[in-house]
């Protein structure tokens, strides 16, 4: 068995590999400023991209504050006031009914279904939205355990559901997907779990090949890393 | 580090590279082999410059970017985990007549010690490879790590006693009782 002064020297005595050349430090230096310089881009683009967003939406809310004037302007000046008007652009709910509409109706009264009506549209047709839920796959292993990883880590690990296979990073809220992303785990991420890590609220990545040899990246929002389990 | 999160893209550039001369030494103590010990580099200072905007002014940048690499390092043994030697496959590369004047038991050995880092909490291969690969006292240690000397001293003591049992379970694979 290995005493203290064995492992200690086990350290010590590791080789170490020999020093640098210069033109490697000037290489390393050169990559630097070019990754950086990258970064500087990346921003710049980001930074436009957010200004001409804004600008789009600016002329949006121009363009209909515009419309409304004009329209209020119109209407005050008497332009809409012909009842033909007003008879044209209103829906006609005493519309009488053909028999394609009944037997529409009938099979909505008797189908059972959670539909939910809608309010009608113009036609005076009522439209409906289906009231299954659209929830993906993925949705199931976004976990809420609410544990601390500080010191329930084992009892996490059972309860967290991970996916047999990678999930996909598209399937998942954005932010999420973003920090599996720079946490490098996109392409290995199983599972996600909402909870705690002495105290403080975390996102527990799950990641790895399966359930037995999962890792775990614990992150504080955004996506701060804290610890690797 | 003001500069920078104050927008000066430049000033992040030349902190990383003051930081070079530290990153290479903290890189060459973690790999033997120069290659991996360039790649270690590059990784460090990528990491660094991503973690430049969450500095937060309440430790020295030296201090905060020793912490970084020293996790750097740690996730990348942990990520060799899938793709390179295991105790069991050291075991197989020592016995094999092909590839064992290529091993020297310098490199056995450090191919042991990372494996055997990979496989305790990360807390305490952290305070391991500063105190006994860097020779950072416990208490820098404990500055680097955020913790109190206290802390670091029962993760290191911790540590030992995780490693030992991965050492003798490694010297009782076959070929493998010279090394420790």
């Amino acid at each position: 068995m290995a005493n203290n002064d064995e492992i200690e020297n086990l350290f010590r005595n590791l080789p170490k590999s020999p020093e640098f050349s210069e033109l490697e430090r000037k290489r390393q230096e050169k990559l630097i400023r070019s990754y950086v310089a990258d970064m500087e881009k990346e921003e710049g683009l980001k930074t436009n991209s957010t200004l001409k967003r804004f600008q789009s939406q600016f002329s949006l809310a121009a363009g209909f504050i515009v419309l409304v004037a004009g329209v209020s302007f119109a209407s005050s000046q008497g332009i809409f006031d012909s009842k033909d008007d007003l008879v044209i652009s209103m829906p006609n709910p005493e519309k009488p009914s053909t028999g394609s509409e009944t037997s529409e109706g009938v099979d909505q009264e008797n189908s059972g279904t959670s539909q939910t009506p809608k309010p009608t549209n113009p036609d005076g047709v009522e439209e409906f939205e289906s009231g299954a839920s659209n929830q993906s796959d993925v949705d199931k292993f976004i976990n809420n355990t609410g544990l601390d990883y500080l010191s329930d880590t084992q009892k996490a690990k059972q309860l967290v559901k991970i996916s047999a296979s990678p999930l996909l990073i598209s399937e998942l809220p954005q932010a999420y997907g973003k920090c599996a992303i720079e946490l490098g785990i996109n392409k290995e991420l199983l599972g996600i779990d909402k909870g705690k890590y002495d105290g403080t609220s975390v996102l527990a990545f799950y990641y790895g090949d399966s359930r037995s040899t999962a890792s775990i990246w614990i992150v504080e929002k955004p996506c701060i890393k804290l610890e690797n389990l | 580090m003001d500069r920078y999160q104050h927008g000066d893209f430049d000033a992040l550039a030349e902190l990383a590279i003051t930081l070079l001369p530290k990153l290479e030494m903290m890189a060459r103590r973690r790999f033997s082999d120069q290659s991996l010990a360039i790649e270690a580099t590059q990784e460090f200072w990528i990491k660094i410059i991503k973690n430049a905007k969450s500095f937060k002014h309440d430790s020295k940048v030296q201090t905060w970017a020793i912490q970084i690499v020293n996790n750097a390092y740690l996730d990348l043994i942990r990520k060799e985990r899938r793709s390179k030697i295991e105790f069991d496959e050291l075991s197989a590369v020592e016995n094999n007549a092909n590839f064992s004047n290529e091993f020297s038991e310098d490199s056995v050995n450090e191919i042991t010690i990372r494996s055997a880092l990979r496989s305790i909490p990360k807390d305490q291969a952290a305070a391991l490879t500063l105190v006994l690969m860097d020779q950072f006292s416990v208490e820098e240690a404990a500055t680097i790590l955020g913790v109190p000397a206290g802390t670091v001293k029962s993760r290191i003591s911790r540590g030992k006693d995780a490693l030992r049992v991965k050492l003798e379970e490694k010297n009782r694979l076959p070929g493998n009782q010279k090394h420790v």
